[in-house]
């Protein structure tokens, strides 16, 4: 399933597909270490517009909710 | 001899320059909040030279005003040598900094700071491995105890006096071959005009970094035509815009990287810490948690001040009438005196009685 990074609950696992944005959105993801293609993990989502903490590679980032709303991710489907 | 220190926010460089400066800066927990340099001059083992703390930077490539300052200190102020202050229980996301200052050409140390961190996250690093990767000298530290310190100057001096600069990293096929070939348009001229190596600056074109992109377009036009004319290729070429090609580039060789010289255990048990945070910072739980602290840490204040007052003020007045009877009653010592005391005493008994 295809979706975006503020929708997803604690503790899902989902795969960076894109990030839907421009040049600085891009810049500042990139910065904290979201690329295309790697495995995330929600540590805690987003109440209300809140930021969404996301572990990824071992570190927990936090990511504004507007900002999460630019990253495209893939939910593995439940068998 | 100049030394400055770099790293990702929060990573530990003004514990560091604290451990050896030996005076505060302030050190925050919060990332990026290093605003402007500060220097000392400092005396280790027989070596004196100016150290340098630089705002945190994610990377070189940056849309933020203040870590602008960080990349211009190191392209127009040239330091001896950049110590690469690293977070190693995020090593992965750290080595892309490091990356880039490979591609700045300046002699470079990395510190492997929050080495303690990693290992209680399960991360164990190969430390020689890494060292001969880069081909830099790396050496593990713990700053905010001061451990590995004196270890990472000896080398970081000596890196310096050899002017040791570290291995090139190539991108893969296609990329690499657009950037050499705008390497070899842009020439060493105008990099160095920007004092820049000729492969950074092509990255940093390809990057689409706006400052590089107005210099270049301000001293040839033409080549900035080439450049979009590239970009434009690259992003055909891998379905997504040039700059994230190349981000996404320097990303998988930090992983390779990582993947190389790190193992990670897999830890099941959880730490006290996150249990905690998960307390803390509970969306609804968490607000009552503060107020809690809040009304406790207001009232003992409150409480403390209550007791105080009293007492504090009657010993004033007995060290005024002590002072009086001690020295002449015309000294101007004893006027400045009885003034402070006075004031001071005023003062708390104005803070005291509010807050009580």
């Amino acid at each position: 399933m295809i979706t975006t990074l503020e929708k997803l609950k604690d503790g899902d696992k989902a795969v960076i597909r894109d990030i839907k944005g421009g040049h600085t959105v891009r810049q500042r993801l990139s910065r904290l270490g979201l690329h295309p293609s790697d495995p995330i993990q929600i540590i805690r989502s987003g109440y209300v517009g809140g930021p969404v903490l996301v572990g990824i590679h071992g570190a927990e980032v936090g990511i504004g909710h507007g900002m999460a709303q630019r990253v495209e991710v893939e939910v593995p489907d439940r068998p | 001899m100049r030394i400055a220190l770099l790293g990702q926010p929060n990573c530990g460089k003004s514990a560091l320059f604290n451990a050896v400066a030996g005076y505060k800066t302030a050190v925050s927990n919060f990332p990026g909040t290093t605003m402007e340099y500060v220097s000392s001059r400092v005396c280790l083992q027989g070596e004196s030279f100016e150290l340098v703390d630089l705002p945190g930077i994610y990377s070189l490539s940056t849309p933020e005003k203040e870590e602008l300052l960080t990349r211009d200190y190191l392209l127009k102020k040239k330091p001896d040598l950049v110590v690469n202050i690293v977070d190693s229980s995020v090593l992965s996301r750290s080595l892309e900094l490091t990356l880039e200052l490979l591609e700045l050409g300046l002699p470079l140390v990395v510190s492997l700071n929050m080495i303690d961190e990693a290992r209680r996250k399960g991360i164990e690093i190969d430390v020689e491995h890494l060292s001969e990767d880069l081909g830099v000298p790396v050496v593990p530290t713990i700053s905010i105890r001061g451990e590995g310190v004196p270890e990472l100057f000896q080398k970081a001096v000596a890196a310096a006096k050899e002017r040791r600069i570290g291995k090139t990293f190539f991108f893969s096929m296609d990329v690499e071959r657009t950037v050499s070939h705008l390497s070899s348009l842009l020439g060493k001229d105008t990099a160095d005009k920007l004092g820049v190596p000729t492969r950074m600056l092509a990255i940093k074109l390809l990057e689409e970094d706006e400052e590089f992109h107005a210099a270049v377009e301000r001293a040839s036009p033409v080549v900035i035509r080439e450049v979009e004319r590239l970009r434009g290729d690259l992003a055909e070429c891998h379905g997504r815009p040039s700059d994230m090609v190349i981000s996404s580039e320097r990303h998988s060789l930090a992983m390779n990287l990582f993947e190389h010289v790190a193992k990670v255990k897999r830890r099941t048990e959880k730490s006290l810490r996150d249990q905690v945070d998960r307390y803390l910072m509970h969306p609804f739980l968490g607000y009552i948690i503060l107020g809690l602290m809040l009304v406790t840490f207001f009232g003992f204040v409150f409480s403390l001040g209550k007791h105080l007052e009293a007492p504090l003020l009657g010993w004033f007045e007995a060290l005024a009438l002590y002072l009086s009877s001690w020295m002449e009653k015309t000294s101007v010592i004893l006027a400045l005196l009885t003034g402070l005391i006075q004031g001071f005493s005023g003062g708390i008994g104005i803070v005291l009685p509010v807050s009580a």
